[in-house]
């Protein structure tokens, strides 16, 4: 069997079967079933209402860990007066 | 399929074209204007009603998806139409791994004979359609647009995704690879 099937002279459907598929209502249809179904599963990075969940996760994390970070420094610089007061 | 189109037409695209983006709707207008042209373009390179018709609704709701990031390259948005059909048209062959159709008239064959400016001429049809049997996949379309469907080098280019120039030279060169074939086939 060739590369191709070559018809010459076939004749074309007539205008009023071309007709009969065209439905624009129903592309309308599947444009909406599809963006809303793009809408429902929106990626978590697009999300906004998620990304600032991560946000106030990330500020809560960070204040936490530059507090206890503080308490350290206070804490070991009072044993190194203390040792120094010691000797 | 002239697709000559004055500017206040393709004005008028644009004008659906904006209102489109932001209400569906109006894309009824372009729908309605190339819903034929899209459908026979497709039937040519099907042969296949019922394929023809599921092939072209996924044309135009593609066209709907993307108008957003439609840019205006200085041709009717038909181009951007059949630039879609084709890759539609590609797509299910790649799946289907079938024998591609390719639907031809006489008239066709005739403009394609006069391009080629061959030695001999008589009873030339028959060889043609062998000779065209010889072409690959790309060249085909190449020749399908240029030929029978009366693209103009630049739509060629962009339905394919080439330059206007690349189209032009790719299409010379399958005109003279035909021009060969046909000789020696007449010469034998």
């Amino acid at each position: 069997m060739g590369k191709f099937k070559i018809n010459k002279n076939k004749p074309r459907p007539s205008d009023d079967k071309i007709a009969s598929h065209q439905n624009f209502d129903q592309l309308i249809k599947s444009y909406n079933q599809l963006t809303d179904y793009k809408k429902a599963v929106k990626p978590l990075y697009k999300d906004k209402k998620f990304l600032g969940l991560v946000l106030i996760i990330l500020v809560v994390f960070l204040a936490i860990w530059i507090s206890e970070n503080e308490d350290n420094s206070s804490e070991t610089s009072l044993k190194n007066q203390k040792l120094e007061k010691n000797r | 399929m002239s697709n000559h189109q004055t500017k206040e037409e393709i004005a008028r695209e644009m004008e659906w074209i904006q209102a489109s983006r932001s209400d569906p709707k109006h894309f009824s207008h372009i729908y309605n204007k190339y819903y034929r042209k899209i459908f026979l373009y497709i039937y040519k390179r099907t042969d296949n009603e019922d394929l023809t018709a599921d092939l072209t609704s996924h044309v135009f709701l593609q066209a709907l998806i993307s108008i957003k990031k439609y840019e205006f390259k200085g041709l009717p948005f038909s181009a951007f139409l059949f630039r879609v059909a084709t890759n539609e048209v590609n797509l299910y062959y790649r799946k289907t791994k079938s024998v591609r159709s390719i639907n031809i008239e006489e008239a066709e064959i005739l403009e394609l004979k006069e391009e080629l400016h061959l030695d001999k001429t008589e009873n030339i049809e028959d060889g043609m359609l062998k000779a065209l049997e010889n072409l690959d996949e790309k060249e085909m379309q190449i020749i399908e647009l240029r030929f029978f469907d009366q693209k103009s080098f630049k739509e060629v280019g962009y339905i394919l995704g080439m330059t206007e120039n690349n189209a032009k030279v790719k299409t010379y060169r399958i005109l003279d690879k035909l021009r060969e074939i046909l000789n020696q086939r007449f010469k034998a």
